[in-house]
């Protein structure tokens, strides 16, 4: 909390001195004549960048930035042009007038609006606007967001977290809009003897130029500053001294402008320096009498360079060119952002989103088979379709483990394309089995369901699902072998309620009346499905006491998440016995089944949004979806008694067979 | 009269089984959602080390439950007896019975060391030494005699005695060979030291300016500070040396440790109230602490301490970092948190360790895989039966 604080407080001080800074910089070209060359962005997009602990590329942090504003990846123009988040990046870069217009800024409430005196231009309760209608009210929503940034994030009401959210992304978007003010800043040279001898011949140098010199310019004006040189008058050497602090002034000052991406990394010479280097630390560092490595310099000038001409020109190309070779050189050279190029491949050809897709795809066609006609030919489109579905989401989930260099788990996100692909296959493995023609559509709803799920959580979130695990979480081996198992468990245990939902409704509805080997087949796959999320879910749990133990010293803490696995096992344990007891039969078990999903989505999701716990997240957001849930599945329960009842009733009205003639 | 072959049926029933899983899923869920009000500790007191139960519903409403003690005592006799001993022996039920054994070693872990275990915790400095824990949970008043070879001898006030002093109650102790009595009152498990100001009274006890004000348990039990007056008397209760005693000063957030300290017949002694402490049979000195971060976030990459374990004569330097703890015999130390949170570069950080004594570590490993191995022998072979049936409904 402490340091959701001092971000906050930092974003207003860098904002404060954005707000200063004006002097010695072009002003920008004002709009973009054509459309982004696919390739430049391809080449932008694969820069690197270091955030949130990891090197990535910057097309993965663009696309976090305007999810964050926009709740999408993309965007449109005022004309109606398409963005994507790296083109929007791009424009707000060196486009910035024209970004300004861009409508990028959700507004979730308008009461937010309301506070910071900008009720004329509410457009509706939820609306997005432009950085340029909103700027009006930068001022006051500066001041609320100091007043509220003291809050606790518990303690902030709905809307003061909106105004700090609004006052996030108009920070966001300024950073862009000023992220390459450096490259177009001129420093000229005055009548400081100093600088013309540094750089001979030149009315104005650039920011790389200062960059590289800083160090000795910086010594000359302390020399100046401590007393008058042998040799020259008071007035020469004040005049001097006046010459180079404007100068350096100036340089500190654009510097802070951007803010901007950490995309320098140190070289060998900056020794046990984990963190990259922002422009304005560069500056910092440099002034502070660092060594500027030369790879710094040259990708800055390369910046310089694309700022002063036109993307369809060729210097650009040329200049974009040596600012990847520099920056990924730099990062190479430090083992760093080895995977940037597969990052950028899994977000281009978003291998999630076609799983959602095609999953969709395979219920349509599915619901299609069940009128009749052609149902053999879709039954077999459908297999083809769910098929490709779960490859295109493998795939999916086995690049994010490469770019990570981690198990498929490591935060909530991961476990929901996991425990989908998990429950998908299972259901197709069941479907090849029994050819019952019940498993398979199952497979294609929970995929359609789980990858809707994950798209949903995905732009909720807003944030890199990438991101560096704690220290404790830090042990491949047991992500692997704890996580694996309990999502494991978490999807057989869906997929069996998913399945009960079947017969339970088929029952209702009278699907295939009197035909008991379909339903005892049901039975059976739900009875399998059962046993397959036991052991998983026991195993995974006491597995996960083990880690416990390993790690913190205790096997069992009665930490909520803990006792969400512990629920599912027990639930299990107890349909089995009740089974075996001959207290429940195939309608109970079912039913029992059906239940055991919201056991399922309580321990998956319910304990994480109690805010307390080794485990919390303490998000609430999509608590609604969650008690809706717990509520469809007791409806679900109730019509299973209802079938329950329907059936006792019908086998009293049928009179006893007759005794079969000897 | 229920005969013995009945008892014995019910003992061993499914459905008593099916009864004690369910109510064990309600207890579950119950004390989950409690935690929210009454933190871990609470909950798990309440819910799962309880025998029974008084659950609050709505308003006046209250409905009795088994307690987790209960639950799981009854459910180890209805594994025994059900699932081992009267266990229908034939291959098919072969995984079964391994299972059942497994889950029968993990209640056994579970007891031997709620029963025979300890754990706590120990906070050092990094060049502090020592060789004992401390629960986190419970507290002990030490009395110290400071010996004219420098030595310390220490006697204490168990917890238990504590807590007979809270309230209005008053409790006196005496020994032999204390040159006093020592009065405890007004014991409190949480609380805090306020000032007492001229513009109002309060109805406990005053010391030195300051009073005990009784704060409610707090949600996190660990972060409770435990207060009480206590007061040496001398023989013939002319000269009475009273003290307030309070946990914070003992705690590693305090940037100083100052037990109430006074003098009789030429002799010094001290009164210290802390957490109560365990031996270890070894003692350790923290050498060093490091902490590191993801760049440019806060989130801790890893965090580890060097110490120096002291056994005997045998030194032995070791580094306990998240995942890799120290263990020694019954004994494991685990790297858990560290401060100041707030402290600056170059600052003395303390490192905090989770220690337990546990006789039952590994039991639950073993079990974890006895369990799987019986229950993956039952499901294949039930899947491979299931797998027959079907191939032959094809056929036909």
């Amino acid at each position: 909390m402490k340091s959701l604080r001092c971000v906050a407080g930092w974003l207003l001080s860098t904002a404060l001195v954005c707000s200063a800074v004006t002097a010695g910089a072009s002003d920008p070209p004002r709009a973009r004549s054509a459309a982004w060359d696919p390739a430049v962005v391809a080449q932008f997009a694969a820069l690197p960048v270091q955030e949130e602990g990891r090197v990535k590329p910057l097309n993965t942090a663009a696309k976090w930035m305007l999810v964050r504003q926009n709740g999408l990846s993309s965007c449109k123009t005022p004309s109606g042009e398409r963005l994507s988040a790296m083109e929007w990046l791009l424009d707000s870069w060196f486009y910035p007038e024209q970004a300004r217009t861009y409508e990028t800024i959700s507004v979730t409430d308008s009461v937010v609006l309301d506070a910071i005196g900008l009720s004329s231009i509410v457009k509706k309760k939820r609306a997005r606007y432009s950085y340029a209608e909103l700027e009006p009210g930068l001022t006051r929503l500066r001041e609320l967001a100091m007043q509220y940034s003291e809050i606790e994030r518990d303690d902030l009401s709905t809307t003061q977290g909106q105004t700090l959210d609004l006052w996030r992304s108009m920070h966001e978007s300024r950073m862009l809009q000023n992220g390459l003010h450096f490259a177009r800043a001129r420093f000229p040279m005055g009548n400081s003897k100093g600088l013309s001898r540094t750089f001979p011949g030149r009315d104005e140098v650039r920011f790389s130029e200062i960059l590289d010199k800083v160090g000795a310019l910086g010594a000359v004006y302390e020399q100046l500053r401590r007393g008058t040189p042998d040799g020259v008058s008071d007035a020469d050497a004040e005049a001097e001294r006046q010459a180079l602090e404007t100068v350096l002034l100036e340089f500190n000052s654009v510097a802070s402008a951007g803010g901007g991406f950490a995309m320098l990394a140190p070289d060998r010479s900056i020794e046990g320096d984990s963190a990259w280097f922002t422009i304005e630390e560069v500056a910092f560092a440099a002034a502070s009498g660092r060594d500027v490595p030369p790879g710094w310099v040259a990708a800055i000038a390369a910046f310089e360079e694309m700022a002063a001409s036109e993307p369809s020109a060729p210097g650009f190309a040329v200049a974009l060119g040596k600012a990847h070779d520099e920056l990924r050189g730099l990062a190479t050279a430090r083992g760093e952002g080895q995977r940037l190029d597969l990052e950028v491949s899994f977000y281009k050809w978003a291998p999630m989103q076609w799983s959602l897709g095609l999953f969709v795809l395979g219920f349509l066609f599915v619901a299609l088979s069940w009128l009749g006609p052609g149902a053999r030919l879709l039954r077999k489109i459908t297999w083809s379709t769910v098929l490709l579905a779960l490859g295109m989401l493998i795939a999916g989930i086995a690049m994010r483990c490469i770019i990570r260099n981690r198990p498929p788990m490591t935060g909530i996100y991961d476990t929901i394309p996991f425990i989908t692909a998990v429950g998908t296959l299972a259901a197709l493995v069941i479907e090849w089995i029994n050819r019952r023609r019940v498993a398979l559509p199952v497979a294609a709803f929970l995929g359609m369901a789980g990858m809707f799920l994950a798209y949903r959580y995905e732009l909720g979130d807003a944030n890199d699902n990438m991101k560096r695990v704690v220290a404790v979480l830090d042990t491949n081996f047991w992500l692997w072998i704890h996580v694996t198992c309990i999502a494991t468990g978490y999807a057989a245990g869906l997929l069996a309620g998913a399945i009960a939902h079947i017969y339970v409704l088929g029952k209702l509805f009278g699907l295939r009346r009197g035909d008991k080997a379909f339903y005892s087949g049901i039975a059976r796959m739900v009875y399998g499905a059962i046993c397959f999320c036991l052991i998983f879910a026991v195993v995974g749990t006491i597995l996960g006491g083990v880690w416990a133990n390993e790690s913190w010293g205790r096997f069992w803490g009665w930490d909520p998440k803990e006792n969400g696995a512990l629920l599912i096992c027990l639930w299990n344990i107890a349909i089995l016995h009740a089974r075996m007891g001959g207290y429940i039969r195939h309608l109970g078990l079912c039913v029992a089944a059906i239940l055991g999903n919201a056991v399922v989505a309580w321990s998956w999701w319910g304990v994480n949004m109690m805010g307390i716990g080794l485990h919390s997240y303490g998000f609430t957001d999509g608590a609604v979806w969650l008690y809706l849930g717990y509520g469809v599945e007791g409806v679900m329960a109730l019509l299973g008694g209802v079938v329950w009842l329907l059936e006792r009733e019908r086998s009293r009205m049928t009179p006893p067979a007759a005794p079969a003639n000897p | 009269m229920p005969s013995l072959a009945a008892v014995v049926r019910l003992l061993s029933s499914f459905g008593l089984t099916t009864i004690i899983l369910l109510f064990l899923c309600l207890l579950t869920v119950v004390g989950t959602y409690a935690q929210e009000t009454l933190g871990l500790h609470g909950a798990q007191k309440k819910y799962f080390d309880a025998w029974f139960v008084v659950q609050e519903v709505i308003g006046p409403v209250r409905v009795p439950l088994p307690g987790g003690q209960l639950l799981l005592a009854v459910l180890a006799i209805n594994l025994v007896v059900g699932g081992i001993l009267r266990l229908k022996r034939s291959k098919n039920t072969v995984g079964i019975l391994i299972a059942h054994l497994g889950i029968v070693l993990l209640l056994a872990a579970g007891f031997v060391k709620y029963y025979d275990g300890s754990d706590g915790y120990l906070a050092l400095y990094e060049g502090e030494q020592a060789n004992y824990f401390e629960s986190h949970y419970e507290w002990e008043l030490a009395i110290t005699r400071a010996l004219p070879d420098g030595r310390l001898e220490e006697r204490l006030v168990p917890y238990e005695d504590l807590l007979g002093a809270r309230g209005d109650r008053r409790r006196t102790f005496t020994a032999a060979d204390l040159p006093f009595d020592l009065e405890l009152s007004g014991f409190q498990r949480n609380s805090m030291v306020r000032p007492k100001g001229p513009m109002f009274e309060v109805d406990v006890p005053v010391v030195d300016g300051f009073y005990l004000e009784p704060r409610p348990d707090a949600v996190e039990a660990e972060q409770n500070l435990a207060g009480v007056y206590a007061t040496a008397v001398e023989p013939g209760g002319e000269q009475r040396h009273e003290a307030l005693l309070w946990g914070f000063e003992s705690s590693p957030s305090s940037s100083y440790w100052a037990p109430f300290t006074f003098e009789i017949d030429g002799e010094r002694w001290a009164l210290d109230l802390r957490q109560k402490r365990f031996a270890l049979p070894f003692s350790i000195q923290v050498d060093d602490f490091r902490a590191e971060f993801h760049p440019r976030t806060m989130i801790a990459s890893t965090y580890e301490s060097s110490i120096t374990k002291y056994e005997g004569d045998v030194v032995q330097p070791q580094i306990i970092r998240m995942n890799e703890p120290l263990r020694h015999d019954d004994y494991v130390m685990y790297q858990s948190s560290y401060g100041p949170s707030n402290a600056r570069p170059g600052q003395r950080m303390y490192t905090v360790f989770a220690v337990v004594r546990n006789p039952s570590d590994q039991w639950p490993k073993w079990a974890c895989w006895v369990i799987f191995i019986g229950l993956a022998i039952h499901f294949v072979q039930k899947l491979g039966r299931h797998i027959r049936s079907e191939a032959k409904k094809a056929v036909a």
